[in-house]
C-alpha cells in the first residue's frame, strides 16, 4: 500500500511537470529543455526556507513560485531571441548552468551535500506528515494545476499560443506581441514546475543537485511527447506511463546481475518503438 | 613544464577530441537535421570493441583499433537502417527522432554495461607510464600526440573529400536541401547511410583515443556528446571548418577558464559559451 | 474514442499487474528461505560500487548456503537497483523491497540514497545496513539502521596527522563535488590546517570530468609537498597527469583498489594510503576463483554484512526483526574480511585505520 501511495505521489509531481511543460512545448511550440531547472529552484527554495528559516511549507511554495518566475522571466527573455533547434539548445545550456549553480553555490545550497531533513507541510495545525495525507495534498495541487492549465488552454490567450505555434509571423502581422505571450506562458509554466519541486523536496525530505540535471529535463520532455503534445490528459497519461514502466519492469524476473541494466534496455527500446509506431504520443493531436 | 605552453597544449588536446566527436555529429546533423543523441554512445562502442579485441583477446594493436572503429561504424549504420531511416520514411518530426535516439542511447549504454560491467577499465596493457614528448616547454604523452595528429588529419581528410570528391559534393547537396537533392537523382538514403558510417567511425576512433588517455566506463558517452553538440553549435551546425575551430575555441575557453576559476565550473563555462554564441553569432564562427 | 479506451485499458492492466505482483508474494517463501534484500547501486555513477557489493553478497550467500544456511533455511538474495542518481528512484526501490516482505536489507551504497531512505526506513519493520555509506547521519537516524563502513572522517584525520608528522607542511587536495569525497577532502583540510600545515590547492571537479589536465597543472604549480586524493573515481587519472607533468612529490589517499592503481598507469608507485585492513587473503582468493578478478571496493564490506546478518539471526534463534535488532545492537565487535570492526552505540563501526603503500603495482603494508 505504501508503495502505491509512493508511486501516486510521484505521479502527481511528474503530472504537474508534464502539464506545465506541455503548455510551453505542446501548445506554444517552444522546445524547452530547461524544466528541471525550475523544478530544482522550487525544490531548493522550499528546502532552504523550511530547514534554515522554519518557514511554513505553503509560504515557501509561494516564495518558490516568485523566485522561479523571476528567473524564468530573465531566461525567457534571452530564449525568445531563438527559434526551434537553437531554442532547445540554449534552454539545454541554461539547465546546465543552473545545475552548476545548485552544485557550486555551496553557501546557499550546500552543494553536493544536499539539504536533508526537510519537513512535511503543516497548515493551521493540519499535519501532512503521513504519506496518505501528503498524497491527498499532492493530488489537490495536481488538480489545481490541471484546471488552471485547462483554463489557459481554452481561453483566448490559449488560442493565441496555438496560433504562435502554427505560424508566428502570421499572427504578428495581426498586431499581436508574440514576445509577451511566449514569455508569459514560459513564466507560468516555470511557476507550476516549481510547485512540483516544492512537493518533491518535502516528500523525499532530502534533495541534492543531481536530481535536477539535464536528464531530468529530457525525462519530462519525454512525458510530454509520449503522452501527446497539446493534450493535457496526455501529459497525465505520459507521467503515469513513464513512472509505472520502470516499476513494472522491476517485477519482471531477470538474473540479478543484469536486471537493472535490462530495465534500461527495455525502457530505451520502448521509447524507440513508440516513436516508430506512434509518434504523436498516446493521445496527442499534434506532432511537433 | 612551463605553464602557458602546457595550458595551450591541454587546450589543443581537448580540442582535438572535441573536433573528432563534433565532426561526426556535424556530418550527421547536416545530412539529417536532427540531434543524434546516440553519437556519444557510438564512441563508447568503439572503445569497448577495442577493449575486447585488443585487450581481452590480445590481438594486434592496429588490427584492434581497426576493428574498434569498424564496430562503431557498423553500429551507426545499424541505427540508421533500423531506426532513423524508417522514421524518416514516415516523415517523423525531429522531436520523434530525438526521442528515438534517446531510447537508443539508453538501451545501448545499458547493453555495454551488461556485457562489460560498469567497472572502470583501462585500454593499455602495461603498467608503466607512456612516452613523453616535450614541445615548446610543455609535455605531451604519446597518446595525446596521436589524438592531436588524428584530429587534424581526419578533419583535413574530411574537408578535402567534401570539397573535391563526388561523394562529398553529394553530401553537401543533401545537407543543403534534401528534397532538391532527391529531385536531381541523388539516392539520399544511401548518402545518409554512408554519412552515418563515416561519422560513427570517427566517433569510434575518438572513443578509443580517449580510452587510451583516461580509461573507459559505460557512462562516458554523455559528456563526450554534450561537448560535441556545443562545438557544433559554436562552429555553426553542419559546418565542418567551423566545427574544427569551435572545438579548439571550446578547448581553450575551458582550460584557460579553469585556470582562473575552479574546475567544477567547466560545464557551466562550456554552456555559457554556447549561449553567447547562440545569441551573438547563431550561424557559428564562420560566416558561411 | 476507441483509441483512448484502449490506452486506458493498458494503463489499468499495467497498474493492476504492479499491484497484483506486488502483493502476491504473501505466503510463498516466508517460511522457506531467509530473504535478504540487496538494495545496491547497479546503474549510474556508483554502479561500480553496487556491482562489487553484489559480488561480495553472492560469494557470502554461496558460502552460507553450503554450510546449511541460517537456522536451517537457505539465504535468498532479493536484488533491487537503488538507482542512486535520483532519490525518488531509490525510494521506489526500497519500497519495492518492503512490498516484497523483505525485512533484512543490505544497502544502499551512497549517501544521497541513504539519506532519502533513512527517514522512511525509520518507521518500517526492517533492518538496514549499508556496506559503503560512510555518513553518520544515515545510521544515527534510527535504531534499525546500521553501517559497516566507518563513518566520519577518523581515517582521513589520521592521514592528516600522518602526513604532518612525516614532515609535509604543504598539501594539495584532489577532491570532487560529490558529497562523501568532498566531506573527506574538507576533513583533511581542516585537520591539516589545525596541525599547522597549509593547503596549497584544492580541486573539486565533477566525477564526470575525466579531462583534468589543467587541474593537475594548478596542483603541481602550487608546489605542494604532498598531494592528497579523496576523489576515488578519477584519482588514477590525476596521478598520471601529475606524473606526466613532472610532479615528484609524495602522494597520499584515503581509498585505493587495484582498478585505480591500474588507472594511474604506474603513477601510484609509492603512494601511501589509509584504508582499513586489506580484505583477508583467503577472501581475495575465494573471490578471484569465483569472479576472475580481485575484489573491488565494497565487495568485502558487503560480504561481511551478510555474514553478520547470518550470525545475528542464528544467535537470536529467530528471524523476527525486533528481537534480532536487540542482538544486533548488543554486538560489540566483529572480525571480518574487511577488518576488525568495533560497533559504536549508534549503529556505526570504527576500524583501526591501517596504512598501506603501493610497490611494483601491488599493495603492501606500509612500514617506516
Amino acid at each position: 500500500m505504501e508503495y502505491l501511495i509512493h508511486l501516486t505521489i510521484l505521479f502527481a509531481i511528474y503530472g504537474i511537470l508534464g502539464l506545465s511543460l506541455n503548455l510551453v512545448v505542446g501548445y506554444t511550440g517552444l522546445l524547452s529543455v530547461t524544466h528541471a531547472a525550475f523544478y530544482g529552484i522550487g525544490a531548493y527554495a522550499t528546502a532552504i526556507l523550511l530547514t534554515s528559516f522554519g518557514v511554513n511549507f505553503f509560504v515557501s511554495v509561494l516564495a518558490a513560485i516568485i523566485v522561479s518566475a523571476i528567473i524564468a522571466f530573465l531566461i525567457g527573455l534571452i530564449l525568445s531571441k531563438f527559434d526551434d533547434d537553437y531554442y532547445a539548445l540554449a534552454s539545454f545550456g541554461f539547465n546546465i548552468i543552473i545545475f552548476s549553480v545548485f552544485l557550486n553555490w555551496q553557501e546557499l545550497t550546500r552543494g553536493p551535500l544536499g539539504i536533508p531533513g526537510i519537513s512535511k507541510p503543516n497548515l493551521f495545525g493540519l499535519d501532512f506528515s503521513s504519506n496518505l495525507s501528503f498524497l491527498g495534498l499532492s493530488l489537490v495541487f495536481l488538480g489545481l494545476i490541471y484546471f488552471a492549465s485547462r483554463f489557459i488552454v481554452n481561453s483566448s490567450f490559449g488560442r493565441i499560443l496555438k496560433a504562435i505555434r502554427e505560424d508566428e509571423k502570421a499572427i504578428q502581422v495581426f498586431g499581436y506581441n508574440t514576445l509577451y505571450y511566449k514569455l508569459a506562458i514560459f513564466v507560468i509554466s516555470a511557476a507550476m514546475a516549481s510547485v512540483a519541486g516544492s512537493l518533491f523536496a518535502s516528500y523525499i525530505t532530502f534533495i541534492d543537485p543531481s536530481s535536477f540535471w539535464l536528464m531530468e529535463s529530457i525525462f519530462i520532455l519525454a512525458i510530454v511527447i509520449l503522452g501527446g503534445l497539446s493534450n493535457l490528459k496526455g501529459s497525465l497519461l505520459g507521467a503515469l506511463f513513464l513512472i509505472l514502466l520502470p516499476e513494472a519492469l522491476r517485477f519482471v524476473g531477470m538474473p540479478n546481475d543484469i536486471a537493472a541494466q535490462m530495465r534500461q534496455v527495455i525502457y530505451g527500446v520502448i521509447l524507440i518503438l513508440l516513436m516508430l509506431y506512434r509518434p504523436q504520443g498516446l493521445v496527442g493531436e499534434y506532432k511537433l | 613544464m612551463d605553464i602557458l605552453p602546457q595550458l595551450v597544449l591541454n587546450s589543443i588536446i581537448a580540442g582535438a577530441i572535441y573536433a573528432m566527436v563534433a565532426l561526426g555529429f556535424n556530418l550527421i546533423y547536416g545530412a539529417t537535421k536532427f540531434f543524434n543523441l546516440t553519437h556519444g554512445v557510438i564512441a563508447v562502442i568503439g572503445a569497448y570493441a577495442f577493449l575486447f579485441f585488443g585487450k581481452t583477446l590480445g590481438l594486434n594493436l592496429f588490427l584492434s583499433v581497426f576493428i574498434g572503429v569498424a564496430t562503431a561504424a557498423i553500429a551507426g549504420y545499424g541505427l540508421d537502417k533500423l531506426i532513423y531511416l524508417p522514421l524518416r520514411k514516415r516523415k517523423a518530426s525531429n522531436m520523434a527522432l530525438l526521442i528515438a535516439s534517446l531510447g537508443a542511447f539508453t538501451a545501448l549504454q545499458a547493453i555495454i554495461a551488461i556485457l562489460f560491467t560498469s567497472q572502470f577499465q583501462t585500454l593499455w596493457r602495461n603498467y608503466s607510464t607512456q612516452k613523453i614528448y616535450e614541445i615548446y616547454g610543455g609535455v605531451i604523452t604519446q597518446t595525446q600526440l596521436i589524438i592531436l595528429i588524428s584530429g587534424i588529419l581526419i578533419t583535413a581528410a574530411l574537408v578535402l573529400s567534401l570539397k573535391y570528391t563526388l561523394f562529398g559534393k553529394m553530401v553537401r547537396a543533401v545537407s543543403d536541401d534534401e528534397e532538391a537533392a532527391k529531385i536531381i537523382g541523388i539516392n539520399t538514403d544511401k548518402i545518409i547511410s554512408r554519412v552515418f558510417i563515416i561519422g560513427s567511425a570517427i566517433a569510434g576512433l575518438a572513443g578509443i583515443l580517449v580510452g587510451f588517455d583516461t580509461g573507459i566506463e559505460p557512462t562516458m558517452g554523455m559528456s563526450l556528446l554534450l561537448k560535441g553538440v556545443i562545438v557544433s553549435v559554436i562552429g555553426g551546425v553542419g559546418n565542418i571548418y567551423g566545427g574544427f575551430l569551435g572545438a579548439f575555441l571550446l578547448g581553450f575557453a575551458e582550460n584557460f577558464g579553469i585556470w582562473k576559476i575552479s574546475g567544477e565550473w567547466k560545464d557551466a563555462i562550456a554552456f555559457g559559451l554556447l549561449i553567447i554564441f547562440l545569441l551573438f553569432r547563431p550561424r557559428g564562427i564562420m560566416k558561411k | 474514442m476507441k483509441k483512448k479506451f484502449f490506452i486506458i485499458l493498458i494503463i489499468a492492466i499495467v497498474a493492476g499487474a504492479v499491484y497484483f505482483f506486488g502483493n502476491g508474494n504473501e505466503d510463498i517463501s516466508k517460511n522457506e528461505s531467509i530473504r535478504i534484500g540487496a538494495l545496491l547501486c547497479l546503474t549510474g555513477n556508483c554502479a561500480e560500487w553496487g556491482e562489487n557489493s553484489l559480488n561480495g553478497l553472492k560469494l557470502a550467500t554461496e558460502e552460507i548456503n553450503n554450510n546449511g544456511g541460517v537456522l536451517g533455511r537457505p539465504v535468498e538474495l532479493v536484488v533491487q537497483d537503488s538507482a542512486e542518481d535520483n532519490p525518488a528512484d531509490s525510494v521506489s526501490a526500497y519500497r519495492q523491497l518492503v512490498l516484497q516482505k523483505v525485512e533484512y536489507i543490505i544497502g544502499p551504497n551512497w549517501t544521497k540514497a541513504g539519506l532519502s531512505i533513512a527517514p522512511i526506513a525509520k518507521k518500517d519493520n526492517v533492518i538496514i545496513t549499508s556496506p559503503s555509506l560512510g555518513v553518520a547521519d544515515f545510521n544515527e537516524e534510527s535504531e534499525n539502521i546500521f553501517n559497516i563502513w566507518p563513518h566520519d572522517d577518523i581515517a582521513t584525520r589520521e592521514l592528516a596527522h600522518f602526513a604532518f608528522k612525516k614532515g609535509f607542511k604543504k598539501a594539495a587536495i584532489f577532491s570532487s563535488k560529490e558529497s562523501w569525497y568532498q566531506t573527506q577532502g574538507n576533513a583533511f583540510e581542516d585537520e591539516f590546517i589545525k596541525l599547522g600545515g597549509i593547503i596549497t590547492a584544492k580541486e573539486e571537479p565533477l566525477l564526470t570530468q575525466k579531462d583534468i589536465k589543467t587541474e593537475a597543472i594548478k596542483i603541481k604549480n602550487s608546489d605542494p609537498d604532498v598531494v592528497m586524493y579523496s576523489n576515488f573515481d578519477n584519482m588514477g587519472i590525476m596521478a598520471k597527469e601529475l606524473k606526466v607533468f613532472g610532479y615528484k612529490g609524495k602522494q597520499i589517499s584515503i581509498l585505493m583498489d587495484d582498478s585505480r592503481i591500474s588507472q594511474a598507469q604506474g603513477a601510484f608507485e609509492g603512494v601511501i594510503y589509509v584504508q582499513y585492513a586489506k580484505p583477508k587473503e583467503e577472501f581475495i582468493n575465494k573471490y578471484k576463483i569465483k569472479f576472475g578478478n580481485e575484489p573491488g571496493i565494497t565487495a568485502d564490506t558487503a560480504y561481511d554484512t551478510l555474514h553478520i546478518y547470518a550470525k545475528i539471526i542464528s544467535d537470536t534463534g529467530t528471524d523476527d526483526v525486533s528481537t534480532v535488532q536487540k542482538t544486533y545492537a548488543k554486538l560489540e565487535t566483529y572480525s571480518g574480511v574487511s577488518g576488525e570492526l568495533t560497533f559504536d552505540e549508534k549503529g556505526g563501526v570504527t576500524k583501526p585505520p591501517v596504512f598501506w603503500t603501493v610497490k611494483d603495482g601491488r599493495s603492501i603494508l606500509y612500514s617506516e
